[in-house]
């Protein structure tokens, strides 16, 4: 995680941007004990949003990670309508962003599943903690099994609270 | 029943988190968590930059 992970999400606040936090520092905001060392973000596919998003990041260059070198990218708001999820690396951090994920959808599906929390002198939005065990799951993925069961422990732990 | 296997598998693993982290990080709120994870975070990519100094230095001592 770069040192500047802790600008991302106040940048893109300020800027406007509608997104909701998923993944491991979702997973954080919830007590996960786990590192990670991306943000991954679920974003508004509005045409004002994607235009703001664009906007914000563009001075932290963004870029596909671990693309060849050379790979012609350019970060406008025609790419990211051409596209739907992008795994960038940006002078703020890696940071993946998603406009749908499986097994949670896409922001709109999201926000009602989603809390606002407040960190780093900013208020955003991370999906809850049922959702986000939820997705995990959805993904099926063999490293994420000892994440989920973590969550799962969290999720216990919680309701005993 | 691939879903069961999946299932029991999870359920397995869940044996072996570390619940005494889990309840040190609920204490906290979730601004104060992140904190944390900014704190590691930095911590772990200090040593990291430390190793790579370190085998750099490794690599001019071989040569020399």
């Amino acid at each position: 995680v770069s040192a500047e992970f802790q600008r991302l999400l106040p940048t893109l606040v300020k800027g406007g941007v509608d997104s909701i936090l998923v993944g491991g520092v979702a997973g954080i905001v919830h007590g996960s004990a786990r590192m990670t060392y991306d943000v991954d973000l679920v974003y508004s596919r509005s045409d004002e949003n994607i235009s703001r998003l664009v906007k914000v990041l563009a001075p932290h260059t963004p870029y596909l990670r671990d693309a060849p070198e050379g790979l012609p990218f350019t970060w406008d708001v025609k790419t990211i309508r051409s596209g739907l999820n992008f795994t960038l690396t940006t002078g703020l951090g890696d940071l993946d962003l998603f406009g749908e994920v499986i097994g949670g959808g896409s922001y709109d599906d999201l926000l009602p599943h989603s809390l606002e929390v407040e960190a780093f002198g900013v208020r955003f939005r991370c999906v809850d903690l049922p959702t986000l065990i939820h997705i995990k799951a959805a993904a099926g993925r063999a490293k994420d099994r000892e994440a989920l069961a973590e969550l799962r422990v969290l999720l216990e732990e919680q309701n005993k609270r | 029943m691939k879903a069961t296997s999946e299932q029991a598998k999870i359920e397995s693993l869940m044996r072996d988190v570390d619940r005494t982290l889990l309840r040190e990080n609920l204490k906290l709120t979730p601004a104060q968590r992140l904190e944390k994870f900014v704190n590691v975070a930095r911590f772990t990519s200090e040593l990291r930059r430390a190793g790579e100094r370190m085998r750099r230095r490794a690599v001019q001592t071989a040569k020399a």
